[in-house]
């Protein structure tokens, strides 16, 4: 039997800050981290770019070749985790070895969410999702051998969009489905959708809105039609299913572990099992704006959870603040970024707004008891940041409301206190 | 006629070569004088709006600026020279009072130039101040007719305790920035020695440094309370300044800023004049009650001091101030800067500073009353040696304000009176007044006094002499090169050459 | 922000706005201290393209100062890079434009929006280094008013 200090299930961004925020308090501790995967590291985001021929397989890292020895890491690839038992502390993986660990992480991430479609079956040729380097990879070599004379996409979200533009630039023409009555649902409103469409299809995108894939139809084993909900039929040899993702919480399942949606976590990162920790898309974890658990599957949850945990599996006691979703998104040129609460019901909540159809230029702030909860900025997205900050340090923008929606808003607008106490720190004596 | 233009005081001298076009010059120059041409892609200086302030050049980072006189002259004319010529075209343009800033520009004889110091050779030991205690600590105050008298009176003279006798002139918050009088104030505080508030009241964040702080009680009466009285360290009844005796102050309504309204105790945005006399003060006795009004509100614990410029009378006039109750003197000589005056005053009223301390130390001792008021001397200060020697003729400390704000960036432009000094000195425009960090200005007016300490101490260690008390009034220690019998005489020194 | 772990940065620039003149030259010596040549008057008489300068200069008034990375302690820029293009090296954050994609994650995230976008390059236009090279920050050493200023690590624990 194996032993370790610290194991960490998952390789990905929440892992890997992990073993950063173990090393950050604990140099010696032995860190074991099993992954599911064949791939020493890579940054999920990054298979569009690879999909679109942008970046070659070696350049998806996010870390150095170097990353795991210089943290004293030991990595298992290809070894995914087959059973937790909590109360032994272990962990079995494949061929029935098992791991005995003193600090548990769970950082299984996500998965992508495949609806139940009528003739959608697993070994069908030409059905993708697009979630993991190998889906790229395979994806990669299906329109390399075939290509296919369009794909469609279903799901207009950010891994939708994404993956439209990475086949657009190997110019494979899309179409796209969309449940909702607009592309971006989730993380644009109304206007910054309507901004992306009319945008994507200048850019050989078609959409079809309000309507979804109800039967697939093959022949020799590969896709050949699908048959929306509309009765629309397209033909096509190539699907992409990109309806969302849900926690990867199957290691748990037979558990005492609370799970919900997630793995529900306090703001220790602490699973409901002692010294069972659990960050990133896999978890529930507090919510920024409400007293709730909330599922934020963002890069930026993902690595500030996996940071504080690692820390936090070696004796800290750091407290996680809550996030709230955050994007940013670049389609052919045109960039993008969102933070909180971007689409709210107008009551309780003050929107400002600036749209300029000329430069694609789009600022909103959604506020609340004059603290800005949530902002979309499209076309121009210098300082965003700022932005970032005033949701997060909850920050009184009552004084420079009118400034909020400025091109050129920066720090001089806010008052000088404010100001002061950000760009100064504490006051220095003069 | 055609109305002739006047021809510009200084050329922009750009080298092509350097010039990088960054446009800082651009940026700063409050005058307006440099601006980039978009179509030309290159930087344009409007020679005539260049006051030769220097500031741009210092700023450019290539080097690329040269100020420069400007080279236009009229017909070489003993009678005529170009000052005069232009200041009469302006007079024919505008038809008003010229005005100037800082002290007087005219190649009047400057007397410390034709003083020279005496070294111990042989006869007597100079002393090394690396080695041995120097000491030149000061006393400023009314000191005892004898030690049998302070003896019978059991209690030691209010005095002000200086580290160096060497004090930061009046030059008030309004006059100059509030970044310049927190560099003055904090640099006094520093050194040990003090500043003066002027007529400009003591601003709430100067308060900090008000055991370092002289204030001043003019014409105006601005910032006058009981209170700013017995917070400071002492009080000056300024009747005169060296640059315009005679003279008032005016300070325009505009520059009348909130802050400076609080400092002042006036109503914001009122012009501050400051009358040409105290209209309470028309003879001696009219100053005595003034000085002993202040002593009893300040319940005798603080020395109170009068300013006077130096005119033709100085000596009976300080004779009488000292006899009416004054516990220092402060004389300003006729080199003294100020922060707006007309220019013919400036340059032809007063007298240099050289001859009012020998005289009037000389009428004080034959008067037997040389210990009953120290003497400050004023206007003209710009070394060590001055110092030396100013005290040497008398002097018991000395003031520096052109100086100090040479230390402080000056570049002697004297158009202080625009309120657009680039230095960030002299001038309330928020723009410019953040030029001058004054913890820089603290720092460099730090170094210029511990620099002068060295110095004096030196020239004193060669003398022979290891007290600065030793050096008061020792004009033994002076000798006059190129003076006449009569200017040997009013300066009490002998020739070079002359043995004792 | 994680505030609880150990400081590692040594120093930090501050701006004061009190003592900004507004002159520029901060972005002067920048773009000289990135330049090929590193001489002021070679690079910018003779080099093509000029490297952008990394500052942030804000302007309105008479109020105006210049802002550039502060090398985070939890730097959020290096934490949400998904490409490990921004990366934490002895206490400065380093920005490695070859892995770079353009996928404006450090602009969303950083608090002092500090990282300037080219959109068209798909880069960040430049990263402030702390002047690696020469181990004193360019602007630092220029600013005329000392309004730039390296604030001294003070040990936060």
């Amino acid at each position: 039997m194996n032993r370790t200090d610290y194991l960490i299930i998952g390789n990905s961004v929440c892992g890997v800050n992990a073993i950063e925020g173990i090393r950050e308090y604990d140099p010696k501790g032995e860190i074991l981290v099993l992954s599911d995967e064949p791939f020493e590291n890579y940054s999920r985001p990054l298979i569009s770019y690879y999909l679109g021929g942008k970046i070659s397989q070696q350049q998806t890292r996010f870390r150095d070749e170097s990353f795991y020895s210089d943290m004293k890491a030991q990595l298992l690839v290809n070894n995914p985790a087959v059973f937790l038992d909590c109360r032994n502390h272990e962990i079995k993986v494949s061929k029935g070895r098992k791991i005995r660990y003193k600090k548990l992480l769970i950082a299984t991430g996500a998965k992508p969410w495949i609806p139940a479609i009528d003739g959608f079956a697993n070994h069908l040729e030409g059905i993708f999702t697009f979630y993991s380097m190998n889906d790229a990879i395979s994806l990669a070599q299906y329109i390399q051998s075939l290509n296919p004379h369009n794909c469609v996409i279903l799901g207009a979200g950010l891994i939708g969009l994404k993956a439209a533009e990475g086949l657009l630039m190997r110019k494979i023409p899309v179409t796209i489905v969309e449940m909702a009555d607009r592309i971006l649902p989730n993380t644009m409103d109304v206007k910054g959708s309507e901004i992306f469409q009319s945008y994507l299809v200048r850019h050989n995108s078609a959409f079809m809105k309000n309507d979804t894939i109800v039967k697939i139809e093959s022949k020799d084993k590969r896709i050949k039609r699908v048959i929306l909900k509309s009765g629309k039929k397209i033909e096509t040899e190539c699907l992409i299913v990109a309806v969302g993702v849900r926690p990867n919480t199957s290691i748990v399942a037979e558990s005492s572990i609370l799970v919900k949606r997630g793995i529900i976590v306090d703001n220790k990162l602490n699973t409901s099992v002692p010294d069972i920790f659990a960050a990133g898309d896999v978890t529930e974890s507090p919510d920024f704006f409400e007293n709730k658990h909330a599922l934020i599957p963002i890069w930026p949850v993902a690595a500030k959870t996996g940071k504080i945990a690692g820390a936090n599996m070696t004796g800290q006691e750091i407290s996680y603040t809550g996030l709230y979703p955050m994007n940013s998104i670049q389609i052919f040129g045109l960039p993008a970024i969102s933070f909180g609460i971007t689409n709210p019901q107008p009551q309780n909540f003050e929107i400002l707004e600036k749209y300029q159809p000329e430069n694609n230029f789009y600022r909103k702030c959604v506020l609340r008891d004059d603290r800005i909860v949530g902002c979309i900025l499209i076309g121009n997205i210098n300082r965003a940041g700022i932005y970032n900050l005033l949701i997060r340090e909850k920050i009184s923008v009552a004084a420079f409301k009118k400034d909020l929606l400025e091109e050129s808003f920066g720090f001089l607008m806010l008052p000088k206190e404010v100001r002061k106490h950000i760009v100064v720190g504490e006051s220095m004596e003069v | 006629m055609a109305i002739p233009k006047i021809v510009p005081d200084f050329r922009v001298i750009r080298d092509e070569n350097l010039c990088i076009n960054c446009q800082a010059c651009c940026r700063v120059c409050s005058n307006d004088t440099h601006s980039f041409d978009q179509n030309i892609a290159k930087i344009i200086s409007d020679h005539r709006k260049c006051v030769g302030c220097h500031f741009c050049e210092e700023i450019c980072s290539t080097g690329a600026l040269t100020i420069e006189k400007c080279y236009s002259q009229i017909r070489e004319n003993f009678n005529w020279n170009e000052v005069d010529f232009k200041n009469l075209m302006k007079q024919a343009h505008s038809g008003g009072i010229l005005l100037t800033g800082m002290g007087n520009d005219r190649p009047w004889i400057n007397y410390f130039d034709h003083i020279v110091l005496n070294a111990s050779q042989v006869t007597n030991p100079s002393i090394d101040p690396l080695r041995e205690p120097m000491e030149i600590k000061t006393f400023i105050g009314r000191k005892p007719d004898s030690i049998e008298q302070l003896k019978k009176e059991k209690k030691l003279p209010i005095l002000l305790e200086t580290e160096i006798p060497v004090l930061f002139s009046a030059m008030s918050y309004g006059s100059i920035s509030l970044n310049a009088c927190k560099s003055i104030a904090a640099a006094a505080w520093e050194a040990k020695t003090y500043w003066n508030t002027g007529e400009g009241g003591l601003p709430e964040s100067l308060k900090k440094f008000v055991s370092r702080t002289i204030v001043q009680v003019a014409s105006g009466r601005f910032g006058v309370d009981a209170r700013y009285l017995n917070e400071a360290s002492a009080i000056e009844i300024k009747i005169g300044q060296g640059a315009k005796p005679g003279i008032g102050g005016h300070l325009p309504g505009e520059k009348v800023t909130a802050d400076i309204s609080a400092a002042r105790k006036i109503p914001e945005g009122t012009d501050a004049i400051s009358p040409a006399p105290h209209h309470d003060i028309y003879s001696i006795e009219d100053l005595k009650q003034l000085i002993y009004a202040l002593k009893e509100t300040v319940d005798y614990k603080k020395p109170v001091g009068v300013k006077v410029a130096a005119v033709h009378n100085i000596a009976p006039i300080v004779s009488g101030i000292v006899r009416a109750g004054a516990d220092f003197v402060t004389i300003d000589g006729f080199r003294g800067g100020t922060g707006a005056a007309p220019v013919v005053i400036r340059n032809n009223v007063g007298i240099p500073i050289e001859i009012a301390i020998a005289t009037v130390d000389s009428r004080l001792r034959q008067e037997g009353i040389r210990n009953h008021a120290s003497i400050i001397a004023a206007g003209g200060i710009r070394s060590s040696a001055d110092v030396v020697k100013a005290i040497a003729l008398g002097a018991d400390a000395v003031y520096i304000g052109t100086a100090t704000l040479v230390a402080l960036g000056c570049h002697i432009c004297q158009k202080c009176y625009t309120g657009k000094c680039n230095w960030g000195i002299a001038t309330q425009d928020p723009y410019l007044t953040r030029r001058l960090n004054p913890e820089i200005g603290k720092r460099r007016l730090t170094n210029l006094l511990r620099a002068w300490a060295l110095e004096i101490k030196e020239m004193m260690g060669g003398m022979g002499i290891n007290a600065i008390e030793s050096l008061r009034g020792n004009r033994d220690q002076l000798r006059g090169i190129g003076l006449n019998d009569k200017e040997l005489a009013l300066l009490g020194i002998k020739h070079a050459g002359d043995a004792w | 922000m994680v505030k609880n772990s150990k400081r590692k940065t040594i120093n930090t620039i501050i701006a004061r706005e009190e003592f900004c003149i507004g002159c520029r030259l901060c972005e002067i010596a920048c773009i000289t201290a990135h330049s090929k040549t590193k001489n002021i008057i070679k690079a910018f008489k003779g080099e093509y393209p000029l490297p952008d300068s990394a500052i942030v200069f804000e302007e309105k008034g008479h109020i105006s100062f210049a802002l550039q990375c502060r090398h985070c302690d939890d730097a959020l820029c290096v934490e949400c890079c998904i490409t490990g293009a921004m990366t934490k090296k002895d206490g400065k954050v380093i920005y490695r434009k070859e892995l770079c994609v353009g996928c404006w994650m450090c602009v969303m995230v950083c608090s002092f929006g500090v990282i300037s976008p080219d959109i068209t390059a798909s880069k960040i236009k430049s990263k402030c280094d702390f002047c690696l090279e020469t181990g004193k920050p360019a602007c630092v050493e220029i600013c005329p008013n000392e309004a730039l200023v390296l604030k001294e690590d003070n040990e936060q624990d």
